[in-house]
């Protein structure tokens, strides 16, 4: 099914809803801070494909919600479902608010869009994807709606004003608009819908004008735009004369008449549905069209005036031309180095030339130094040139200029051109420009070759760390420039095997090796005792192996490169412990989802634990059943059965002061709806929490207690929300089970740094992410979130980034997208261990 | 105190009581423990997940010789109907590792009935010092 495999949601440890669950819509909630839509009205008006009659006050009322249930069964992708209602839609706005996804059925919310809701009325509350056809329930008036909550076509405006507003350079940038707005994060908003286009291009014209400000580029890339009559609107905003619709779903040449009343001078439309065939063709019909246009995206580049003395006549040889006479006679021949030679790839559209290239490499070129220059992608061919590489020639005739591809047995085809052009000293020159790359790249005693390939100095060079040749020359030209390098960077070079990396042990004072995010699948013929104490091996497929549930065990990880590298003190920045080759993290979470629901209940409770005045607000926490049972370091054991015991014994406890920084969290268990495959059949939903740290009396301040707290908390039976708070916006909880040990600190290792970060920020929990500068703090806050959200670092970059560094926003921006099942599995780091979780389980349904 | 609630305490402590007496020998002595978890079971150590029985069962063998020394025991009854007998325990103590110097420690259960057999669904380990790793 592709649904399960691109928009299955990260189910860790919980499955999603089957269907749809009546509490689970009781308060859809809104992670913007709007009000929440919730759903307590029984008279709403239940229509369906067989129940066509509906209420016309009810639909027109502005005030009131309506709920769209899609019964897809599995077989429609989100994007799939909200095309097809879009096409039907597009006469009208329709903006869907707090799209879900499930299993079997998606649903979402509509506000004020009578015109849309009719039009799904008129389709019969049926659409249609590849000939099949999918129902529509509506549930007409849900909610009330009332001025706090979210308004979908303000938060429109929202965003386009502060688009306006950030803007430079008279360059509006409104790419991939609906995704990138932190606005529209709850929102469906599609443009390829062409009304909502056409708000959306009246509104920033309107803006425009209000603000008195100009534009002069317009970028609209990556927005599902299909129709462009609503860019005429752009008439009145006389100085725009570039717009970028790059990347959309332009599908006829003929929208393009719309733009007649702008005057346009540039125009880029590449990668849209209209952009095939001939690209003179196509240029000539805009400009024909559009008589302003000056130039458009569409044009085959020279960068490179590579051509010969007319005295000079290049040889084309086709694979056609080779016999076998030709391939013995070929490598015989002598090459003069001063001439380029060109390779054309004929690849007829049937073959990515990225793809094209990784195959040379490891097929035909393993053992040779092969560098092409100036890379040129074509229509229906791409071509380099070499110079002073001719073995790479010969290998291609003796394979009679021919590639068979393996897995679909196509037949790639090259011609090769000798003698194509005269080599001029501005021209590139590989085996001079590399070694001077290279020498930039060190600094101090360190060799930064991060990401070496996409230099930008080498852009008309494909570097290719990934053959022995190539990483073996780079870091040959390395050594001979400087012998005593101590640290190597490899990150994001494609790196596979580590055979390749023997040279490393000539680095005589080498420490430090980073070959973090590169392909390394096995450390076979890792190069033996590397004395180095640090290594960094993050994200290469080599960690998800270990990872995975047949192998996965930290310490395996950890003893793995101890043995390889014995003096290793360090692995992927954290420290090996001494006795156990174990690293300790500080928090372990079943799942993600955990994140907010566990540390909003140890920030509510241990604060207000902590003084006695606040510590009453604990009582709300317990019930009558619940169980609290203390153990010191005397040995002695109190029980405490129900609330007002508990609250007794509190009230009679001191003040106290926890070193919040160092706690550390485990919940094992994380429970927050029934589920009936699930390890044990509860009643209520559950959490298992266990809070492990240091506290002290407020009164004694010298004297330490080592404590750890089991927490066992089941959704509020009564519903009564009594907890408050932090709380809130998860589930209302109540502690059922609480045992709670502590004893005197003994460890003079944990008196001396038991809270030592706790001065400048007084108990708060949020002190553990106050740091000295924003770029530590930063960098903390990244390493917490990869810890956190467990998903692939670039991931975790980018919410943080988009929070301006803050930790909890990321937190939310996560939760938020994984809702919006926006996340591919593959963008979480335990993925292979899912998919092996998700086979097991379907392995046993069946 | 409630009799009846006392009662199931007491009831708790004992099976606590037997449980990490297996527990704690087949650890120390590297005993197999892949008959103590159910399937599916979580293990933490230190923070660090391992999950499925067969996988902890390896994990517990990777570790260096082990000797625990308990201090503190405690059990309590999960009220739950529908979760069948189920105790949560935790437990307090010294450990050591390789017969080097020993480190106070401590350990979360939470166990169930499974086939007439007391089964760890999850299993919450964490060294004194390591907070402060």
């Amino acid at each position: 099914m592709e649904r399960s495999n691109k928009y299955r949601r990260f189910n860790y440890s919980q499955s999603v809803y089957d269907e749809v669950d009546e509490s689970r819509f009781q308060r859809i909630q809104f992670l913007s801070g709007h009000s929440d839509i919730v759903l307590d009205r029984q008279d709403f008006q239940l229509c369906g494909p067989n129940n066509l009659n509906y209420d016309k006050q009810l639909l027109l009322s502005p005030e009131n919600w309506h709920q769209i249930i899609i019964n897809h069964h599995g077989k429609l992708t989100k994007t799939q479902i909200l095309s097809a209602l879009n096409k039907i839609t597009n006469d009208a706005k329709f903006i869907p608010v707090k799209y879900q996804a499930g299993k079997f059925q998606d649903n979402f919310f509509i506000i004020n869009q009578f015109q849309a809701m009719e039009l799904l009325f008129e389709n019969c509350l049926t659409f249609k994807v590849d000939n099949y056809s999918y129902d529509l329930t509506v549930k007409l008036a849900v909610s009330h709606a009332h001025n706090r909550q979210i308004n979908p076509t303000h938060q429109i405006n929202i965003a386009i004003t502060r688009y306006i507003n950030q803007m430079r350079d008279q360059k509006l940038d409104l790419s991939n608009f609906s995704q990138q707005s932190k606005e529209l994060m709850e929102l469906e908003f599609s443009l390829s819908n062409e009304f909502n286009f056409e708000i959306f291009c009246k509104q920033i014209v309107e803006q425009l004008k209000e603000e008195e400000k100009i534009i002069t580029m317009l970028v609209l890339s990556n927005n599902g735009i299909q129709y462009l009559r609503p860019l005429k609107h752009f008439a009145n905003h006389p100085t725009l004369i570039t717009i970028s619709l790059r990347k959309n779903l332009i599908s006829s040449i003929s929208e393009f008449k719309y733009l007649q009343p702008l005057q346009l001078k540039h125009l880029s439309i590449a990668s849209n549905p209209f952009v095939t065939g001939d690209f003179t063709i196509i240029n000539e019909q805009i400009m024909v069209m559009l008589p302003t246009i000056e130039h458009t995206d569409l044009k085959v580049t020279h960068q490179y005036n590579i051509e010969n003395p007319s005295n000079v006549v290049e040889e084309i040889i086709r694979s056609t031309d080779i016999d076998d006479k030709f391939k013995a006679e070929f490598p015989k021949r002598e090459f003069v180095k001063t001439y380029w030679n060109k390779v054309v790839i004929e690849h007829n559209k049937k073959f990515d030339g990225q793809k094209v290239l990784d195959e040379m490499f490891w097929k035909f070129f393993e053992d040779d130094l092969f560098y092409p220059c100036y890379y040129v992608s074509g229509l229906t061919e791409d071509s380099f040139m070499l110079y002073m590489n001719f073995d790479p020639l010969n290998i291609l005739i003796q394979n009679n200029l021919q590639m068979i591809f393996e897995e679909n047995k196509q037949i790639l085809k090259f011609r090769l051109h000798l003698k194509c052009g005269l080599f001029k000293h501005d021209q590139v020159k590989w085996n001079e420009l590399i070694p001077k790359v290279i020498n930039n790249r060190i600094t101090a005693s360190t060799l930064n070759l991060r990401n070496f390939k996409n230099d930008p100095e080498l852009k008309d060079i494909v570097v290719n760390l990934s053959t022995n040749k190539g990483i073996n020359y780079v870091l040959t030209c390395a050594l001979n420039q400087k012998p005593d390098i101590i640290e190597i960077d490899l990150s994001q070079n494609n790196l596979e095997k580590t055979s390749d990396l023997g040279i490393l042990k000539q680095f005589s004072k080498l420490v430090s090796l980073n070959l973090s995010e590169n392909q390394i699948e096995t450390l076979k013929d890792f190069p033996q005792n590397l004395q180095i104490y640090e290594i960094k091996m993050e994200q290469n497929p080599i960690c998800d192996k270990f990872m995975s549930k047949q192998h996965y065990s930290a310490m395996f990880y950890v003893k793995t490169f101890k043995n390889l590298c014995p003096k290793l003190q360090f692995i992927d920045g954290k420290k090996i412990d001494k006795t156990l080759n174990i690293v300790h993290l500080q928090n372990h979470l079943v799942t993600p989802k955990a994140y907010m629901t566990v540390l909003g209940f140890i920030e509510f409770f241990f604060k207000n634990f902590e003084s006695r005045e606040k510590r009453e607000l604990l009582t709300a926490l317990y019930s009558k059943d619940s169980i609290l049972s203390v153990n010191d370091d005397r040995n002695k054991k109190q029980i405490f059965g129900g609330q007002v015991k508990i609250s007794d014994h509190y009230a009679s406890l001191p003040e106290y002061e926890h070193d919040f920084v160092n706690f550390t969290v485990d919940s094992p268990l994380f429970c927050p709806k029934i589920e009936r495959n699930s390890i044990l059949k509860f009643c209520v939903p559950k959490f298992l929490v266990t809070v492990t740290g240091v506290f002290r009396e407020k009164e004694n301040k010298e004297k330490f207690f080592a404590f750890s707290r089991t927490f066992f908390l089941e959704k509020d039976r009564n519903g009564t929300g009594r907890a408050t708070g932090t709380l809130s916006n998860t589930f209302y909880f109540e502690i059922s089970n609480e045992i709670f040990n502590y004893e005197i600190v003994r460890d003079e290792k944990i008196k001396n740094k038991a809270f030592k970060n706790q001065q400048a920020t007084d108990g708060e929990i949020e002190s553990k992410f106050i740091n000295d500068t924003v770029a530590e703090r930063f960098e903390e806050n990244l390493e917490l979130l990869k810890q956190t959200i467990l998903m692939k670092p670039e991931w975790c970059k980018r919410f943080l980034e988009e929070a301006n560094g803050d930790f909890w926003t990321a937190v939310n921006y996560f939760n938020e997208f994984f809702e919006r099942d926006l996340l591919r599995n593959e963008d979480f780091l335990f993925y292979d261990e899912i998919k092996n979780n998700k086979e097991a389980t379907s392995n046993s349904r069946n | 105190m409630d009799p009846e609630l006392k009662e199931r305490i007491n009831e708790a402590a004992r099976i606590a009581e037997e449980f990490t007496k297996i527990y704690y020998d087949h650890i120390d002595k590297k005993k197999s423990t892949q008959r103590l978890y159910l399937d599916s079971a979580l293990v933490v150590f230190n923070g660090n997940g391992v999950s499925g029985v067969e996988q902890i069962a390896k994990f517990h063998q990777e570790l260096p010789s082990t000797e625990h020394t308990l201090t503190t025991l405690d059990a309590q009854p999960i009220l739950d109907s529908a979760a069948g007998k189920s105790y949560l325990i935790q437990a307090s103590g010294t450990v050591k590792y390789n017969n080097e110097k020993s480190q106070a420690f401590q350990q979360s259960f939470l166990i169930t009935a499974h086939e007439q057999k007391w089964k760890i669904v999850t299993d919450t380990m964490r060294l004194q010092n390591s907070i402060y790793g």
